[in-house]
């Protein structure tokens, strides 16, 4: 069998060679090749070689198979080529998640250290335009650092190539990164979810799931802590899919949430993953929304109000629907059924308008989807101009999608004496720290504020019993209402009469209806706070060339921005730069939030050693910016340009050498200076 | 209501910082308008509807409309003149 065996292992590592490669290759006749091909096939009771007229061949299952029971034990690869060699390190130094030396890199490669090396320096270099950088240390040697997504994302597709290489699957069963038992297991388990949700994977993925989930799985319970990516925000646990794929990894219990949201995205559209968030973070949406909105305005005769915030508001909800709605799964909308009752005429408009988004899905959006996106549009196009109120309230529900916003609405035009801050997650409220006096809620919560909980459509009954509890609690809310009515008077009072005036409005305002006050909700702007680690004095000298990067390198480290958005920022800086600016001679180097930016973030510089622009001005401070698509980071600018309009505080951050000082100054200065839109 | 634009590259940071201050700008002074900031590829739409064009890149050709310049809103250096000129287009 010595003879066989040699041509086996030789067909296993190739793809398909013609009778004359083997003839020449171990010195035999082509009779006799023949000859040992039929004798190998009949050992096995069945066709492993196949041999036709365009060449001898075996299949990745059948290499397996002789592998498992001819070879038993004994190694099928003596070298990897180059190829192998680089994707097998991503797995390994992935799933691994420590350092490795160069001599067991080495080891698992098969090849000198001097070799690895050369490959590891062709890995940095690919995997550092992705973000990823490749760690090394004296003393421990090398390790994997970035974006957990990226990282997930290169191990997945390092997988796929090497099961897509010749005896892949034997050769990540040689460095024992798989478990064939496992493997026919999560195999099994894929099966049944294809009945349970009703979807059919193609045999090509069903044969490479299993692997990618394997490996995936390995990463997860060695990289054991928590993290998130973009994906957490676009509502895929909200979907029919999610709690089934996660029913299907029951027996992981060290899956956190990301970690099964990430298998998820792997079970129903691995080969979208990345794709699919191109497509959503391009222009091409943003397009569709304005054409969606013009439909909308021409469909409903009506100029839509306030439109931009309407177009944002769109964006928000439609980058994620459309992600969602590449990728196969389907929101879970429990309000469908009562909004079409409720709204059927706007529905109908919606569905008429959503063509542009369907057209870069080449997919129709489900019926959920659209009723989400009507009640987004019903919410914007009702919305008055915000009103001076007295009091100020929340509305909250389980994930803070639509169906908040609707409740919005209804309650907005119910109660104008109130103003809403807005529709937000339990979890969002609990984080941002709202100050309000109501709380109008669809999920019970613990609040020292005055709380009600509400069905997520109001009707007639609901309605009128809510108004009278709503106004009951005004009522008890007296103060409140003294308080804020003189705020609004107090500057035209005289001092001495000061606490007259205050009793005289209390006892009238025991009445419970009354007028609006002055509340300056500006206020109520969120300022951002500055750390130490946003601001940064730089005594080395730099080139101009070099700004934009240096500045924008912390918000990168923070995972603020994408390695993409300080590109696209570097582009347009040094095109503009002298446009760019936040006061004077104080740089803005930033790019639009859709182009890669995760959150808003600022980080302020202080160059001890002044670049010049080609225009011969000298560069002390440099502002790096990564703004929020909802403007949040607006009112800082302001603030930022009060505190750089000022040529002593300017002077004083230039000369400062103590970071503290600066941090200080940013954060106490000019905000009393802020001004809104 | 009379309706001012900002447009930037952008869009996001520059043109919002201006148009804060030129509608703070023009409430001192009792001029009531809408201040809008956009950007500079939208321009070419909301040009059509607006009464002054504050401008924060170089006007590439001639609106129709007046153009005030937007950076000495930043840079306080002239602003007085600019106001003024937004102001007198807007009466």
């Amino acid at each position: 069998m010595g003879g066989e065996k040699r041509i086996l292992k030789y067909l296993m590592l190739k793809d398909s060679v013609q009778v004359t490669d083997l003839t020449l290759e171990f010195e035999l006749e082509k009779s006799e090749v023949e000859d040992a091909i039929k004798k190998i096939n009949s050992s096995f009771k069945k066709d492993v070689i196949f041999y036709q007229r365009d060449g001898v061949y075996m299949t990745e299952n059948s290499k397996m198979l002789c592998y498992k029971t001819l070879l038993k034990g004994e190694k099928l690869f003596s070298h990897y080529e180059f190829r192998e060699r680089y994707y097998l390190l991503i797995i390994v130094l992935a799933v691994e998640n420590k350092y490795l030396s160069l001599l067991e890199l080495a080891d698992i490669c098969l090849v000198s250290k001097n070799t690895i090396l050369n490959d590891l320096k062709c890995m940095k270099r690919d995997i550092s335009k992705k973000g990823i950088e490749i760690d090394y240390s004296r003393k421990h040697g090398y390790s994997i650092k970035g974006s957990e997504f990226t990282i997930r994302n290169i191990l997945v597709s390092a997988v796929k190539n090497i099961l897509h290489s010749q005896a892949g699957r034997i050769l990540l069963e040689e460095n024992s990164l798989i478990k064939e038992s496992e493997i026919f297991r999560l195999r099994k388990r894929l099966e049944r979810l294809e009945t349970r949700i009703g979807f059919r994977l193609t045999d090509e993925q069903l044969d490479e799931l299993p692997y990618i989930i394997q490996l995936v799985l390995r990463r997860a319970k060695k990289f054991n802590q928590s993290w998130s990516f973009k994906i957490e925000k676009y509502d895929i646990k909200n979907t029919i899919e999610f709690p089934e794929i996660q029913k299907m990894f029951w027996d992981f219990d060290y899956l956190s949430q990301s970690d099964l949201l990430y298998l998820s995205l792997q079970v129903l559209a691995s080969n979208m993953v990345e794709s699919a968030l191109e497509i959503t973070d391009g222009d091409q949406v943003a397009i569709a929304a304005e054409e969606f909105l013009q439909n909308i305005e021409t469909n409903l005769v009506m100029k839509i109000h306030r439109r931009n915030e309407l177009k944002e508001k769109i964006l928000l909800h439609v980058r994620p629907a459309i992600y969602r709605n590449l990728l196969g799964f389907q929101i879970n909308n429990p309000l469908t059924e009562e909004f079409l009752s409720q709204y059927q005429e706007i529905y109908e408009v919606v569905k008429k308008s959503v063509t542009p988004f369907q057209k870069i899905t080449q997919k129709e959006l489900s019926k959920e989807e659209i009723v989400y996106l009507s009640m987004i549009v019903l919410g914007l196009i009702y919305e008055t101009e915000e009103t001076e109120a007295i009091y100020k309230a929340v509305v909250l529900c389980q994930s803070g999608t639509s169906i908040s916003k609707l409740l919005l609405v209804n309650l907005k035009s119910m109660f104008p004496e109130i103003y809403f801050i807005g529709a937000y997650s339990v979890r969002q409220f609990e984080q941002n720290n709202l100050d309000v006096d109501f709380i109008f809620t669809t999920v019970p919560v613990k609040h020292k504020t005055s709380t009600f909980i509400i069905p997520p459509i109001l009707d007639k009954q609901d309605r009128l019993e809510l108004k009278e509890r709503v106004q009951c609690e005004m009522l008890g809310n007296n103060d409140k209402m003294v308080q804020s009515v003189m705020r609004a008077i107090k500057p035209y009072i005289s001092e001495q009469h000061i606490e007259t005036v205050y009793k005289k409005v209390g006892d009238l305002l025991s009445n419970p209806y009354t007028s609006s006050s002055n509340e300056d909700l500006n206020n109520e702007k969120k300022l951002f706070r500055f750390s130490i680690d946003n601001i940064s004095i730089i005594n080395e000298e730099i080139s101009w060339e070099q700004l934009v990067d240096i500045s924008m390198k912390p918000l990168l480290r923070r995972k603020s921005v994408t390695a993409a958005y300080i590109e696209e920022t570097k582009k347009a800086f040094y095109a503009n730069y002298d446009k760019m600016i936040i006061a004077q001679n104080v740089y803005l180097p930033h790019f639009s939030p859709e182009n890669g930016v995760n959150r808003m973030d600022f980080q302020v510089l202080v160059f001890k050693n002044p670049t010049f622009t080609p225009n011969g001005e000298k560069v002390s401070i440099v502002v790096a910016l990564a703004p929020s698509v909802t403007n949040e980071h607006v009112p800082t600018l302001i603030k930022l340009n009060n505190i750089f309009s000022d040529e002593k505080t300017l002077a004083q951050i230039i000369n400062e050498k103590s970071i503290f000082v600066t941090e200080n100054i940013l954060n106490e200065k000019g905000a009393e200076q802020n001004c809104e839109l | 209501m009379k309706k001012v634009i900002v447009a930037c590259g952008s869009g996001v940071a520059t043109s919002q910082t201006v148009a804060s201050k030129v509608a703070k700008l023009l409430k001192e002074k009792n001029v009531k308008a809408e201040v809008e900031a956009i950007d500079i590829k939208s321009l070419d739409r909301f040009i059509k509807t607006c009464d002054v064009y504050v401008a924060l890149t170089n006007p590439q050709k001639d609106y129709g409309v007046p153009v005030v310049q937007g950076i000495p809103f930043l840079t306080g250096m002239g602003m007085e003149q600019e106001l003024e000129k937004l102001i007198n287009a807007l009466k």
